[in-house]
């Protein structure tokens, strides 16, 4: 292998690229899109979900209670309604998420100390946001209870002689105590963009010159099959790493997201992850006779293991035995566990080597496996 | 008159034909196509569960008392937690969420049974690993629930120790009642988005690289030289992606009505014609990126550029009235938004045509806008 001559390709591929504004956008701008939409825009907790209530009593006690709900931040008023087929309206339009129905004794029979119950509708069309509001009305449903027990005995003279509540909870988010979506997100971003980075660009490369007719060239060239992959290769490890570079200055000067951890020891991981990536785009341009069927192939193997079934977005804990088993084969999964813990907890080699092992595993497998594909295909 | 549209349509077929043998000689491609959707739904329905449940938590009972162990029941007989260590010493907590083994630790000190029946109000610690915050989030709220109504029956008892009863235990009682997804199943929620999501990536992307190949080869010009018109040519061009959308989507219906047993409420019939215009709306932009790609890997750079707002700003995983205003107003400019939610309304509510035409005639709107822009532009390209 000359040096040289890896270098004239290196250098060329870098001037196409730089020809390209495509790739600037997608360099530069696509990983930027992507953190400012995640960071902005994406809540997983509920707040101020439109609520309607259908006040049937119309009394101070069912007032109070819809002063709760309102008081508590989760839930905002979206109007009052009096009727099924208008909730049924609201609900079908979007426009409420929850519904508070007050049956018309609602306030009297309180008044007279008699059990009676408030309807609590939730469109169940959004699972995780309907799970959510769920526990929260139920919550704040027994708060109101607890006070009412205690409003009746003050109405009676009674005063207690012991603290409410008796029981209060403290929960302590820990590594991101205000549940901010960014913290989470921002290791799974670091994935995806290197593994589109590492796999579709790499794949695309190679097949574009397939394609093009341009590979004869190459192969009549005194470039060997060795040194023109590694020279396709090098730039795309390269612009890999300035995108995660790039994405964690981003997180720290956008979001106030810092590295916890040590940068070194994320940079390791990272270039161990880009092995696998490469190995992968290596092995999608070996299979494809198209750019077409290339990013198709590559989009199957990249994205959906590393957004579906790395633990980005879905806790895996939740997945069937089958498809949990198949994430051990995921390296997505091993970079998100080891970026999540050095971003987030601080934690380094003595918790995260079983993540470099396995890493280090499938790439090399991967990569070797490849190549040697490849060796047998350029001899 | 009439010659001329059948002419027209004869150039157009002919067109067609060429397009499909290309499509079916390249079986790697097209087995591909077809089967990347289905396993991506397989996928999709079974992981996307954010149903939280079976937390792994780790109990640390400084009290060991009556009182301690009835709350620590309350917590695992919820079904939201599952118990998978127990520690003495609250330090130990760091080793197991550092860990990753542990998700929630809950810590119950000591003379808490103390404070419970005496006069004091106690104070529990529930640890979270908050790294997903949506996780988090989900149990976060379920121990807060827990916790109210063990305190409901606390206040109760430490009252009934000290003499005073109260007619009724329970006064308010929260019936909560879960409309249109009752066993709040995410398939339900996630396959009808998938099927979106899919079929814009399978006509946007494809047709946007499948215009530009010819470019890119330079059989452009052949087929400029030929009596084809150009919006015959789009046309041509575009309607085997039609079909291969549609395929897809029949695809994806069948394994989530049949497989995930997610209910179809509307009418199947709707689903499809709404979706044919969707597929109008998701083939403009296809075309429209064909006009301003040079190569295909810039077509494929753009579609994929544009696909990811389109995802996660369309309500498809993470709802909009979740977002900030301002992100809300944003939304509006997302196609993807408007056909989702026809979608999931079709499916989970059964809407019909009168409850849709607001999300319609934005959809369409985008439509003739991107097919307009798109084929002057390609005009232009052509001369």
């Amino acid at each position: 292998m000359k040096r040289q001559r890896v270098l004239a390709l290196i250098k060329k591929e870098f001037i196409t690229i730089r020809r390209d504004f495509s790739f600037a956008l997608n360099i530069f701008i696509f990983p930027l899109i992507m953190l400012i939409i995640y960071g902005y825009g994406i809540r997983f907790d509920i707040r101020y979900l439109p609520t309607v209530v259908w006040d049937l009593s119309q009394t101070p006690q069912s007032r109070e209670l819809v002063e709760k709900f309102l008081a508590s931040g989760y839930f905002r008023s979206a109007g009052a309604v009096s009727g099924y087929h208008e909730i049924e309206k609201m609900f079908d339009q979007g426009e409420a998420k929850l519904a508070l129905v007050f049956p018309a004794d609602f306030g009297s029979k309180l008044a007279r100390g008699e059990k009676t119950d408030v309807q609590i509708l939730v469109d169940g069309s959004d699972n995780n946001t309907a799970t959510l509001a769920v526990g929260y009305a139920s919550g704040i449903v027994q708060g109101y209870q607890a006070d009412l027990v205690v409003e009746k005995l003050a109405q009676k003279g009674i005063r207690l002689p012991f603290q409410v509540p008796v029981v209060r909870e403290e929960a302590r988010m820990w590594y991101n105590p205000e549940l901010k979506s960014i913290r989470f997100i921002l290791p799974g971003i670091i994935v995806v963009i290197m593994s589109v980075m590492g796999t579709i660009m790499t794949a695309m490369a190679i097949v574009g010159e397939k394609e093009r007719g341009t590979f004869e060239q190459v192969a009549s060239s005194p470039l060997s099959g060795m040194e023109f992959l590694v020279g396709k290769i090098i730039p795309y490890i390269f612009l890999a790493l300035v995108d995660m570079v790039l994405i964690v200055a981003a997180g720290y000067l956008l979001f106030r997201v810092p590295v916890a951890g040590s940068f070194a020891l994320l940079f390791f991981f990272s270039l161990l992850f880009v092995a696998v990536t490469m190995g992968l785009g290596l092995w999608v341009s070996s299979v494809s006779n198209s750019l077409q069927g290339a990013m198709t192939l590559a989009f199957l193997v990249t994205l959906l293991p590393s957004i579906l079934l790395s633990g980005f977005i879905f806790p895996i804990e939740n997945f069937p035995a089958v498809l949990k088993a198949l994430t051990y084969l995921n390296p997505g999964r091993y970079f998100i566990e080891a970026l999540r813990g050095i971003y987030l907890k601080g934690v380094g080699m003595a918790v995260l080597w079983p993540q470099a092992v396995f890493l280090s595993l499938l790439g090399a497998t991967l990569l070797g496996l490849t190549l040697l594909r490849f060796k047998k295909r350029l001899a | 008159m009439e010659t001329f549209w059948t002419e027209s349509v004869g150039r157009v077929w002919q067109v067609v034909k060429k397009e499909v043998i290309q499509i079916l000689r390249d079986r790697r491609f097209l087995v591909l196509v077809l089967i990347t959707p289905v396993i991506q739904t397989v996928v999709f329905g079974y992981v996307a569960n954010v149903d939280v449940t079976d937390i792994p938590t780790v109990i640390c009972d400084l009290d060991r008392t009556t009182q301690s162990r009835e709350l620590v029941d309350r917590f695992l007989q919820s079904g939201f937690f599952s118990p998978i260590g127990i520690i003495d010493d609250p330090r130990e907590a760091d080793r197991w969420l550092d860990g990753g083994r542990a998700k929630v630790v809950l810590v119950i000190p000591a003379g808490f049974s103390k404070e419970v029946v005496g006069k004091k109000t106690s104070e529990i610690q529930v640890l979270v690993d908050a790294t997903n915050s949506n996780v988090a989030g989900i149990a976060g709220s379920y121990a807060s629930a827990i916790v109210a109504a063990a305190n409901v029956d606390m206040l109760l008892a430490r009252l009934a120790r000290i003499g005073i009863r109260t007619e009724e235990t329970v006064l308010v009682e929260p019936e909560v009642r879960v409309w249109y997804n009752p066993e709040l199943a995410s398939v339900n929620f996630m396959v009808p988005g998938l099927l979106c999501v899919i079929l814009m990536t399978s006509t946007m992307n494809l047709t946007g690289i499948s215009m530009v190949r010819e470019k890119e080869r330079g059989t452009a010009e052949q087929l400029s030289v030929t009596p084809v018109r150009s919006w015959e040519l789009v046309l041509a061009k575009v309607l085997p992606f039609v079909g291969i959308g549609f395929i897809n989507m029949v695809f994806i219906l069948f394994l989530g009505i049949f497989w995930f047993g997610v209910p179809l409420n509307g009418s199947l019939g709707l689903l499809f014609a709404l979706s044919g215009v969707f597929i109008f709306t998701s083939l403009g932009l296809g075309v429209l990126i064909s006009t301003l790609a040079a190569t295909q890997q810039q077509a494929m750079m753009m579609a994929q550029f544009f696909m990811v707002p389109n995802m996660l700003l369309s309500g498809f995983m993470f709802p909009i009235a979740n977002m900030p205003l301002a992100i809300q107003y944003v939304t509006y400019l997302i196609p993807l938004r408007y056909y989702v939610e026809i979608v999931r309304r079709i499916f989970m509510k059964g809407a019909g045509l009168p409850e849709l035409w607001n999300q319609l005639v934005p959809l369409l709107v985008f439509g003739v806008v991107a097919v307009g822009i798109a084929s002057l532009r390609f005009q232009k390209v052509q001369k």
